[in-house]
């Protein structure tokens, strides 16, 4: 009974110990990533942000000339407002003459809003623009002022307004009143509601792209460092695990090998290089959404005819307050959600980043490395999310832009009104929580200690159990058998290894009669099960029968099974997280060394095989060891 | 006993990890390194601060009865004489431009660059149908050196020659709004003859770096948001604006700039 506590226990530690290291690190990221986030400051009050440019770049050819006129009018304005130039401009066409001039080098409309006061440009455009002489002269000499500032501000966005499609650059919206003369508290809250809904989906859509920005820069190198730093703190612990575990024989020499010649030095480059290949990786999608995100802009700015076309919404017949309520309060919640998850994708990102830095160490245990790689590709999984949403997001909008709800003059068929709210509020809420499937596709911790995907195999899982143990199954029903006949030496071990999976992965069947049951745990790699299927049984005489031509080929290759067995044993259920069972070491033994005579072909597997048998010999003698819980 | 083990071995590597973490996250940043200066970097934009002061350093008055003259030919007198001739350079006063005139060939050495220097202020002065907009009578361009209140020397052998460049606050006079603030750079090479004169001012657009002599045309621009009629006043992000594509090496603060 003691054992079966204590191997209890350690199943559950893990789970606490994970939760420890992860709110460690969560706090860790936060703080550094404050001071990364705060210098990353923008100033939305005179310029136009990323999104408007993305939009205005959009915008037909001819709308764009129109605002570059309109913006370098106002820069000669600017410039004939001095007093002296003015009057060396000669009075009245001084505007035009200037904004002609401004024209010359101010071709486009981004090139006009990025003026930076460039004087020798303007003053030597002049001339050509029809200004007097006494105007140019008094441009190129006659000022150490500069006067022609960039036009910023209120001055430019009133400027841009007033221009076709100034509007749509901006993202303004107006908003009628849902009922015109709201009588009770829930008309005005229906009101406030589709206020709300309206701007809040517009504001979050035209500034989506701003708040989603994830840069490798000095900040995560710092970080990374320090990350690496404890990586490989924990690299050198790991080595001593490993070593451990190596003379208690749960790693075979080939694995062993592995992890010392190629994942050690492996891990340390990855330490070294991590932010490069991050950098390298993430400016590749970077220039991926960018060349997604003026597409995208458009399908948004569409959206947003039919945003203002919510704005102009108004109470008919079943479309009333209550349906406003809900539907409005939809759009609102999908909208946010939908800019917080392109807000959480950079944190994601960069927690994710240092967490690999973290996990470096773990690179070189067998037993951990499948992590390293899932943290790794859930890495890429949200960096690439993100030009995919954008994907999405272009098409699902320009779907319902097409409408019937947005054609001409619209409809004044109420449910077809509200049901295009509807539709688009389900569609941002759609957006929004599907990346949450990431996790589910890519699960990094035991589905049992995350609420995500609990009680649900995962996909990564089931395919596992689908390939490897479909060929095993009727193995395992027919070692049962064997399993029940083989007496008490090998069912003390076995039921607490089944309960420690039943305390680990409460999700899963485990019989109660037979630790072998809980093979699906075990079945999570094809060779450990296969092994421990080897170690399970007392027999010494084999039962090579029982095993398919690939899995004695894979046990074959692999070295030792015997040495499988044993870390089977101890590792089958840990495999993808199912928790940490302890192993039946003594069974194990005693089996393998009869076992892997038979089994293996191969000098080295020949040696193991025969150290082995002589293990298995001396552990005929009644062994304690499993009872004792160690 | 070994498993609690463990677990007590696992707790241990995570506060270690905690200790390291925050040693090395709480670990000072390295110090910005700073520039060598034999004046220390204590004004309030990070610049340094001299002893010396807009509005002193001669011993005689101009005929206009305050531009300040007799210098001793130091280095630090011609700074002080650039910070004093920088309104004559810079200024036009509808009323006034005559005695200015007169006052800026007082203190300066004829040549082709005086009437480049002066063109502005003719312009305005013989234009006819001059548009409205004059303030506190006749000025169309005044300034205050105080409200810039840097300088750098570009080069200064005493009693020789100086290329100093002055950094200005200005207020224009504007067509239909209050006069507007700003900020310019008034560049001036400075002749030793018994006194500090002036032998050239004012570069011109197409010659941003004073024929060669200076590194950079100098900070300017015009101060954001509506005109308010006053002088405005320096903060860090005009400071920031100003220096927006030019060098801030060399500039100095003169001890009375005005810094709120």
């Amino acid at each position: 009974m003691g054992g079966l506590s204590m191997r209890t226990l350690s199943a559950n530690r893990t789970i606490p110990l994970v939760a420890v290291l992860l709110s460690l690190f969560l706090s860790l990221g936060v703080i550094a990533a404050g001071p990364a986030q705060a210098a990353d400051d923008i100033n939305t009050s005179d310029k136009l942000n990323a999104d408007q440019m993305k939009r205005l770049a959009g915008l037909p050819e001819d709308q764009r000339n129109t605002i570059r006129d309109r913006l370098n009018l106002e820069r000669g304005k600017t410039a004939c407002g001095d007093m002296a130039f003015y009057a060396a401009m000669g009075g009245s066409n001084c505007e035009n003459v200037a904004a002609k001039a401004f024209g010359t080098f101010l071709t486009t409309p981004e090139k006009s809003l990025n003026y930076g006061g460039d004087t020798t440009s303007f003053c030597a455009a002049l001339p050509a623009a029809g200004a007097p002489l006494t105007g140019t002269t008094w441009c190129t000499g006659g000022s150490i002022i500069q006067k022609f500032a960039p036009v910023a501000g209120a001055v430019l966005r009133t400027a841009i307004a007033v221009q076709p499609g100034g509007q749509f650059v901006l993202g303004a919206v107006d908003t009628v009143a849902f009922i015109a003369n709201a009588k009770d508290g829930f008309e005005k809250f229906a009101n406030s509601t589709k206020e709300a809904g309206v701007s809040a989906t517009n504001e979050v859509l035209v500034n989506l792209l701003k708040v989603s920005k994830f840069d490798v820069d000095d900040g995560f190198r710092t970080t990374w460092a320090i990350f690496s730093g404890l990586g490989i703190i924990l690299l050198t612990l790991m080595f001593f695990k490993l070593f451990r575990d190596y003379s208690d024989e749960k790693i075979d020499p080939d694995s062993m090998r592995e992890s010392v010649i190629w994942y050690a030095p492996l891990a340390i480059l990855l330490a070294l290089f991590g932010p490069v290949l991050g950098y390298v990786a993430n400016n590749a999608l970077i220039s991926l959404t960018e060349s997604i995100s003026p597409w995208t802009a458009n399908q948004i700015g569409t959206f947003s005819t039919t945003i203002s076309r919510f704005a102009s919404y108004e109470s008919n017949g079943v479309f009333g307050p209550l349906a406003a309520v809900l539907l409005f309060g939809l759009l609102f919640i999908g909208a946010w959600a939908l800019l917080g998850l392109f807000a959480l994708a950079p944190i994601a990102l960069y927690l994710l980043g240092v967490g690999i830095a973290l996990m470096l160490g773990f690179m070189i245990h067998p037993e951990h490395r499948a992590r390293v790689g899932k943290v790794g590709s859930l890495w890429l999984a949200i960096a690439l999310s993100k030009p995919l949403l954008l994907l999405i997001m272009g098409a699902l909008f320009s779907f319902i832009s097409s409408r019937p709800a947005f054609h001409g003059g619209g409809t004044s068929d109420a449910l077809v009104n509200a049901s295009s709210v509807f539709i688009a509020a389900a569609a941002m809420v759609v957006l929004a929580f599907s990346p949450a499937l990431l996790f589910k596709f890519v699960p990094i911790l035991p589905s049992s200690a995350t609420g995500l995907g609990a009680n649900r195999p995962s996909i990564a899982g089931a395919a596992m159990v689908a390939g490897a143990g479909a060929g095993i199954g009727a193995m395992i029903r027919q070692r049962r058998t064997m399993q029940t006949q083989s007496g008490p030496a090998s069912g003390g071990p076995v039921g607490p290894n089944g309960a420690g999976q039943g305390q680990g992965n409460p999700g899963l069947p485990v019989g109660p009669d037979n630790g072998m049951t809980g093979s699906p745990a075990g079945a999570g790699t094809g060779r450990r099960s296969a092994g421990r299927d080897g170690s399970g049984t007392q027999d010494p005489t084999p039962a090579p029968d029982t095993r398919t031509i690939a899995q004695a080929q894979r046990d074959d290759r692999a070295g030792t099974p015997a040495g499988k067995a044993a870390a089977a044993a101890r590792n089958g259920a840990a495999a993808f997280g199912k928790g940490t069972a302890t192993a039946t070491r003594g069974s194990a033994k005693i089996a393998a060394g009869g076992a892997t005579a038979f089994l293996l072909a191969g000098r080295e597997a020949s040696r193991q095989a025969a150290m082995r048998g002589r293990q298995g010999v001396h552990s005929m003698a009644p062994d304690t060891d499993h009872i004792s819980g160690r | 006993m070994q498993k609690r083990w463990k677990a007590l071995a696992a707790i241990g590597i995570v506060i270690v990890a905690i200790a390291v973490a925050v040693i090395l996250i709480n670990r000072p940043a390295p110090a910005a390194e700073q520039d060598p200066s034999s004046l220390q970097a204590s004004g309030k934009f990070g610049f340094p601060v001299s002893t010396i002061k807009i509005g002193e350093g001669g011993t005689k008055t101009a005929s206009d009865g305050k531009t300040i003259t007799g210098y001793n030919g130091t280095c630090d007198s011609a700074v002080q004489a650039a910070a004093n001739y920088a309104p004559l350079l810079s200024e036009v006063n509808l009323k006034t431009w005559a005695d200015q005139k007169r006052t800026l060939t007082e203190v300066s050495v004829p040549g082709p660059w005086f009437e480049k220097a002066t063109s502005g202020g003719d312009l305005l002065t013989t234009t006819k149908d001059l548009p409205a907009g004059a303030f506190d009578g006749g000025w169309v361009s005044r300034s205050d050196v105080a409200t810039g209140g840097l300088y750098r020397v570009a080069s200064c052998e005493e009693k020789k020659r100086a290329v100093i460049q002055v950094f200005i606050g200005s207020l224009n006079a504007q067509v239909k709004t209050a006069p507007a603030g700003g900020f310019g750079t008034v560049p001036m090479e400075l002749t030793w003859a018994g006194d500090w004169k002036i032998t050239d001012a004012r570069q011109s657009a197409d010659d941003p770096n004073f024929g060669g002599r200076v590194e950079d045309r100098g900070p300017g621009g015009a101060a954001p948001g509506e005109p308010t009629g006053d002088f405005p006043v320096l903060n860090q992000d005009l400071v920031n604006s100003v220096f927006g594509n030019v060098s801030r090496n060399g500039w100095v603060e003169y001890a009375n700039a005005k810094r709120q």
